[in-house]
């Protein structure tokens, strides 16, 4: 099952017009028989004027929650909440992406925490659009963003951070944007039942549990939004970030445990498989073993210019694959206003990890503003090649900047299709193909600014910076000699 | 910003350009794109995305040629025979952020867009290095260095000839 789980077709996936009763859905997206394997119809829409949606009030049963085990074996370095208490202008921001084939669409949730200092210091009693009179603006608050089926989109947010909460450790965070009436918002992982006695409205998250509840704040008069969203769904991580069974690395080198080269980025899991369901509206969709993909950035802001791409679900090979490859231009440490421009590629296939970084190879890439991606790594032993375009417009999503807060400087979709070609190089005669695949289900996202036409850069690091990324140094082993110095996070 | 009717004044940015030496339809050109917000990923043609250009130092742009006293402004004031023209030199004399904003306006497209004003409206215009957004956090707009031709021998022989030196043969 593991071998098959991220090809197409894979999860099994019950898209039902409005069903009379929950107990009916659950047991037919469960059932092993002949009905498991039945593609549903795609479009709910000739279901909807067929039979008006109706909201339901009961939510479904929870699939089984599994508490995080310590030191589990796909945990990544900078799983944690990296927050150090200081008054620096700092955020972090965390995605979580469940791909459903059958449906051919798939569904993130992206939560921002935006200075989480300024509640301690003085200026946490001025206006909520910032007090520009002391260490320039300052936007704090809790984010809740959701871009779901058929290009729609949800956003909430809460001007507080009071209600956050984030292991140091560990993968696992929450926040409670209006609690239930007299509860005490939760500050740690609950049970399922639990979470959803405690909480009206919020979200909590962990490596295998992914739950809540979340309204549209109205803000988004300009996109296809919903009203709400209601979720629950468990997950089985199968790849962190570097080969399966041996220690996992971090996505930017050891760098990334300090406040230098930010921001930082880290995918805390490459690929896994999701169980469970989600209401998007007034519609539900069930999924068992869906792929999913985790990942994380903080600092002080994010990449003046940026582009990602990432995908779990490919045609064309036996074995699992899972691709993420992300670029950005982002400012030097020491040296104001300079800046440097890198991206990497990494492949998760069977079980094997390939990584493409400026430190150990050349990545080069030509990205339009919107609608064309072209990336070309190699390193020592292999290359790739990664061609995909998009036809649709997109979604225009929010991420943290300095100076403004939450704002829409990123266009996003689901609907990527991706060309993926990686060779072993030999020194004698042709590259050996190792994969030659293709997906119409990648994500592709482009954002920042400004874009003066295509994107073209080389990126290769010289020595020293080349040297001092590259030294195999294990951070997390030091500081387990000194835990008192341990950055927060790690 | 009194009177912007947008719904997003949150990734709203304020971009200074100087026009101090700058080619006018180069620089109308690039205020132009930015203003329309064609430079961000988040461009949609249905929706207004542009940030704020803030243009200082408008009375001292430049022409290339002899447009300065060639290049004619005409309008009709509805009256027959009623045919008016102005030079550019004189409209620099009368209000010389006129000069930049018709280049930028008619670079423009024709659409309900322009047509809400609002657009219009992100397009400010100062002829000098003051300005009045000083409140607001302002980014610089970098223009490429501009590409200035060889001078033609004609040209240069008349440069010569009027600095009162020889030609070199």
């Amino acid at each position: 099952m593991a071998a098959s789980a991220l090809k197409v077709g894979c999860g099994l996936v019950e898209r039902l017009a409005p069903a009379p009763a929950p107990t009916t859905a659950m047991q037919s997206s469960f059932n092993s028989g002949p009905e498991a394997d039945r593609v549903p119809a795609l479009s709910s829409k000739a279901a909807a004027s067929a039979n008006p949606a109706v909201k339901l009030t009961a939510p479904l049963p929870l699939p089984p929650y599994t508490p995080t085990v310590k030191d589990r074996p796909t945990r990544t370095p900078h799983s944690g909440y990296h927050f150090d208490g200081s008054s620096r202008r700092f955020f972090e921001g965390w995605y979580f992406k469940v791909s459903i084939p059958e449906i051919k669409d798939s569904f993130a949730w992206m939560y921002t925490v935006e200075e989480p200092g300024s509640l301690t210091s003085s200026s946490s009693s001025s206006s909520s659009s910032g007090d520009e009179n002391s260490t320039g603006p300052k936007f704090h608050g809790t984010g809740a963003q959701v871009m779901g089926a058929n290009d729609h989109y949800l956003f909430q947010y809460d001007k507080t951070v009071r209600n956050f909460w984030g292991s140091r450790h560990e993968l696992a965070l929450g926040h409670t944007f209006v609690p239930k009436y007299g509860k005490r918002p939760p500050n740690c992982e609950l049970e399922g039942e639990e979470f959803l006695d405690r909480v009206e409205e919020g979200f909590q998250v962990t490596p295998t549990w992914h739950q809540g509840f979340l309204r549209d704040n109205g803000k988004s008069p300009h996109m296809k939004t919903v009203d709400s969203i209601r979720w629950a769904y468990s997950t089985k991580p199968r790849y962190g970030w570097g080969d399966a069974g041996k220690s996992q690395k971090a996505t930017a080198g050891w760098l990334a445990a300090f406040p230098v080269f930010e921001p930082h980025w880290q995918i805390c899991m490459a690929a896994g498989y999701s169980t469970g369901w989600i209401e998007w509206g007034d519609e539900r969709y069930e999924f068992k073993d869906a792929p999913s993909y985790v990942e994380k950035n903080w600092g002080g802001s994010f990449p003046s210019k940026w582009f990602w791409l990432q995908s779990n679900i490919f045609e064309g090979a036996a074995g699992d694959i899972a691709l993420t490859s992300g670029g950005g231009r982002r400012g030097l440490p020491l040296i104001p206003g300079a800046y440097e421009e890198v991206a990497m590629v990494g492949i998760h296939y069977d079980g094997k990890f390939y990584e493409f970084v400026p430190w150990r190879g050349t990545v080069e890439w030509d990205i339009a503003p919107w609608g064309s991606w072209k990336i070309t790594a190699e390193n020592k032993y292999y290359k790739v090649r990664l061609d995909a375009v998009s036809d649709v417009p997109g979604v225009n999503l929010r991420c943290p900047t300095v100076d403004k807060g939450l704002t829409p400087l990123c266009q996003d979709t689901f609907f990527g299709k991706l060309r993926l070609q990686l060779w072993e190089r030999s020194v004698q005669g042709a590259d050996k193909v190792i994969l030659d695949v293709t997906s119409d289900q990648s994500a592709l996202e482009t954002g920042g600014g400004p874009w003066e036409g295509n994107w073209q850069h080389r990126s290769r690091m010289r020595f020293p910076v080349r040297t001092l990324i590259g030294l195999p140094v294990n951070v997390e082993k030091i500081f387990k000699k000194f835990p008192s110095l341990e950055p927060a996070g790690l | 910003m009194a009177l912007i009717n947008r719904w997003v004044n949150e990734g709203l940015r304020w971009r200074v350009f100087d026009a101090k030496g700058e080619v006018l339809g180069r620089l109308a050109s690039r205020i132009s794109v930015v203003l329309q917000g064609k430079d961000k990923p988040t461009y949609s043609p249905n929706r207004d995305d542009g940030d704020v250009c803030v243009v200082v130092n408008a009375r001292h742009i430049a022409l290339t040629g002899n447009k300065l006293t060639d290049k004619v402004y005409y309008w009709h004031t509805g009256y027959i025979g009623h045919l008016k023209e102005r030079t550019v030199k004189e409209q620099m004399a009368r209000k010389p952020e006129e000069v930049i904003r018709k280049a930028v306006l008619r670079m423009l497209p024709r659409n309900r867009l322009t047509d809400v004003w609002d657009r219009v409206r992100k397009l400010r215009i100062f002829p000098d290095e003051a300005h009045t957004f000083g409140d607001k956090p302002l980014e610089p707009y970098v223009m490429p260095p501009r590409k200035v031709r060889e001078v033609r021998p004609r040209e240069r022989r008349a440069a010569l000839r009027a600095q009162g030196k020889p030609a070199k043969k």
